[in-house]
């Protein structure tokens, strides 16, 4: 058991990785707001870690702390400046912000060496990215400390979306993505609940970033692009977001679907590409649709009435 | 300043290009509410298809645009049929195109020898078809329920991948290009020490006319005010006695052939071909169609001369590695500011 985990360690990892990727754009989906910023947050949670560690040698736990606090206060302005668009609207001012971060990132040494006048400043390594020095990671039951801790967040993630859900902020979240011109008529601000959505779903984000340093060790701004974003959202879609345990799903199948095709070689992408088809067609509302299963596994009368409706997302 | 007016040549032949990408893009959206994330890969496999006809069959340039058109319009109806059409209305014919297809890419990515990959491939192909009459004979679909909003997105996110990586088997995922003797190469020279290749003039009169062409298809033809009105409303439109299938058909075929035309025509003008050579297009054509008012014909065409003046000249007097950050900033401002786009209509206002 522990020699499986620790043969399979990476994959392990870069699934929870996913997980919580998924889980933080699965929060925006399920107040209605199709954001796709997440690649971006994910990128300032990932240089902040990495940052920190290779300028001032901080721990993870630090990093974590920052990186939470600077993506809260970047989500924060963004979301106000962009939330009231919408849909398609909303998702391609979101993907504008994912690549404004990229150009940034790339060139962070040159403006900063502009202003500080030191031309020898080299922090963000601009394409190169930084290189984290590899230390062997300590194992604990089967498994690097590292991946622990991605079980930690993961789970924590999963318990604050538990809880969220069956609050008052949770429903309200669910009534502003059925119908937000009726959630406002009930007194409901409609801004203030999608900001709140918005900045938890990007701190999910930069946490995931951040946590992923120890394992992936370079960090490349090159990974944290237009087809992060993609992927992002590909999790929680296939997965469905009527549900938290969607994303986990989705995150799970996409991650391992390439290592159990590796028999295929280059052909894997292919089949990875039908199967995200396939499972779209005939499962629209996602692999983890509620209703779907709560039919076919649990018998109809033990289907709890779906909080609110999947339909809309 | 003194390379201005260069630069402006640059940018509009550049702005051409994009306008050829960007409009089949917004065509499908403002008809069908759907983002075709599989555009850019249609893209990559015209100009493939461009290239296979210049260094396979020996013909000349002007010959592969016309087939790459084609072809590339073929592939998006297919694509449509594949990725979109069963989230719309799913039939026991898209089953039967959807056996075919499987069918079809194992035959293609399968290592066999080449009799019986032609074999396979041919079975799947065949099966395909009788696919695609069924489900044109076909009068009521198992399937009404209307899928989430998001689900064509990601459906053509998987159509994506899979053209992508079927490019990779089959041309490999080195860097190829035209021969040198493909067209001619000595520049024009204008007036005041400004240069023009040959391709890039035609890019820029192609792309013209293809603009001009597609509005007065959509203005003045009876095709073109069917996509208008389906996209005003399917429903009403099935209630006129349009078919909705075929003029979605049509829309799909359109589309592809601009983006087969704009992937021929930039292949060679770059003469850099490789399968990921739609990522980058496609995020500079969501720009465009974001900065032009979705689903405007006219506001993407010069949106996209916009967006390409501001590539070539945040290149030529900034700094290259900014570039995209100034083609987002003007993005996020219009949306900001003008959520229906610079040149959109009222209709749009729904962001």
């Amino acid at each position: 058991m522990f020699e499986f985990l620790a043969n399979n360690a990476s994959v392990i990892s870069f699934a929870l990785i996913n997980m919580a990727l998924g889980l933080s754009i699965y929060l925006t989906l399920a107040t209605g707001l199709l954001s796709l910023a997440n690649a971006g947050f994910m990128a300032i949670g990932a240089y902040t870690a990495a940052v920190l560690a290779s300028q001032a040698g901080m721990p993870l736990a630090v990093s974590l702390v920052v990186a939470l606090a600077v993506s809260g206060v970047v989500a924060y302005g963004f979301g106000l400046a962009v939330l009231r668009l919408r849909d398609v609207y909303l998702a391609i001012a979101t993907l504008g912000f994912v690549q404004i971060v990229n150009v940034l990132l790339l060139n962070g040494d040159k403006m900063l060496r502009g202003l500080t006048g030191n031309p020898q400043l080299a922090i963000f390594n601009g394409a190169e990215g930084i290189n984290l020095p590899y230390t062997a990671p300590r194992f604990v039951f089967g498994l690097p400390e590292a991946t622990w801790a991605l079980v930690a967040y993961v789970a924590a993630l999963v318990v604050i979306l538990a809880v969220l859900r069956r609050s008052h902020e949770g429903q309200v979240l669910a009534a502003v993505r059925l119908d937000e011109a009726a959630a406002s008529t009930l007194g409901i601000n409609v801004v203030r609940y999608k900001l709140l959505a918005f900045v938890l779903g990007a701190m999910m984000a930069a946490g995931a970033g951040v946590l992923s340093t120890p394992i992936v060790r370079v960090i490349d701004p090159r990974n944290y692009v237009f087809s992060r974003a993609v992927d992002i959202l590909a999790y929680a879609v296939l997965g469905g977001v009527a549900h938290w345990s969607g994303p986990l799903v989705g995150a799970g199948v996409l991650t391992l679907l390439p290592e159990v095709l590796r028999f295929l070689q280059e052909r894997r992408d292919i089949v990875n590409g039908l199967i995200i088809m396939i499972s779209i067609i005939f499962l629209p509302r996602g692999l983890a649709d509620p209703r779907f299963w709560g039919g076919w596994l649990l018998g109809r009368v033990r289907q709890k009435p779906v909080a609110p409706d999947s339909a809309a997302a | 300043m003194e390379q201005l007016p260069q630069q402006i040549i640059n940018g509009l032949w550049q702005g051409g290009a994009l306008a050829l990408f960007a409009l089949g893009y917004t065509l499908v959206f403002g008809s069908l509410d759907i983002v075709n994330l599989a555009h850019g890969a249609i893209y990559m496999w015209g100009a493939y298809i461009g290239l296979l006809v210049v260094t396979r069959l020996g013909l000349p340039f002007w010959a592969a645009i016309p087939v790459a058109m084609v072809a590339a319009g073929l592939m998006a109806v297919l694509l449509d049929l594949l990725a979109f059409k069963p989230l719309r209305a799913l039939t026991y014919g898209l089953l039967v195109l959807w056996g075919g297809f499987v069918v079809l890419l194992v035959g293609l990515a399968g290592g066999w020898e080449l009799p019986t990959k032609l074999a396979v491939s041919a079975v799947g192909g065949a099966v395909m078809l009788a696919g695609i009459v069924l489900d044109y004979r076909s009068i009521s679909p198992i399937r009404t329920q209307q899928a989430p909003p998001l689900a064509p997105m990601i459906s053509s996110i998987g159509a994506s991948i899979i053209l992508v990586s079927l490019a990779q088997t089959v041309f490999g995922s080195q860097v190829s290009r035209f021969p040198p003797t493909t067209f001619p190469m000595m520049p024009y020279e204008l007036p005041g020490s400004v240069v023009i290749a040959p391709i890039q003039l035609l890019v820029l009169g192609l792309s013209l006319g293809l603009i001009v062409g597609l509005n007065l298809l959509l203005t003045r033809t009876a095709m073109g005010r069917a996509i208008r009105a389906i996209a005003w409303s399917t429903r009403t439109s099935r209630l006129l006695g349009i078919n909705v299938d075929v003029v979605v058909g049509q829309t799909f075929f359109i589309s592809g052939a601009l983006a087969g035309a704009a992937g021929a025509l930039l292949g060679l003008a770059f003469n850099r071909l490789d399968p990921i050579m739609g990522n980058e297009v496609e995020l500079a054509g969501l720009t465009v169609i974001v900065v032009g008012g979705m689903g405007s014909v006219g506001g993407a065409a010069l949106a996209a001369f916009l967006v390409g003046m501001l590539r070539v000249m945040s290149v030529a007097y900034l700094d290259s590695s900014f570039r995209d950050a100034f083609v987002f900033a003007l993005l996020i401002g219009v949306l900001l500011l003008r959520p229906s786009g610079l040149f959109g209509r009222g209709r749009a206002v729904r962001a």
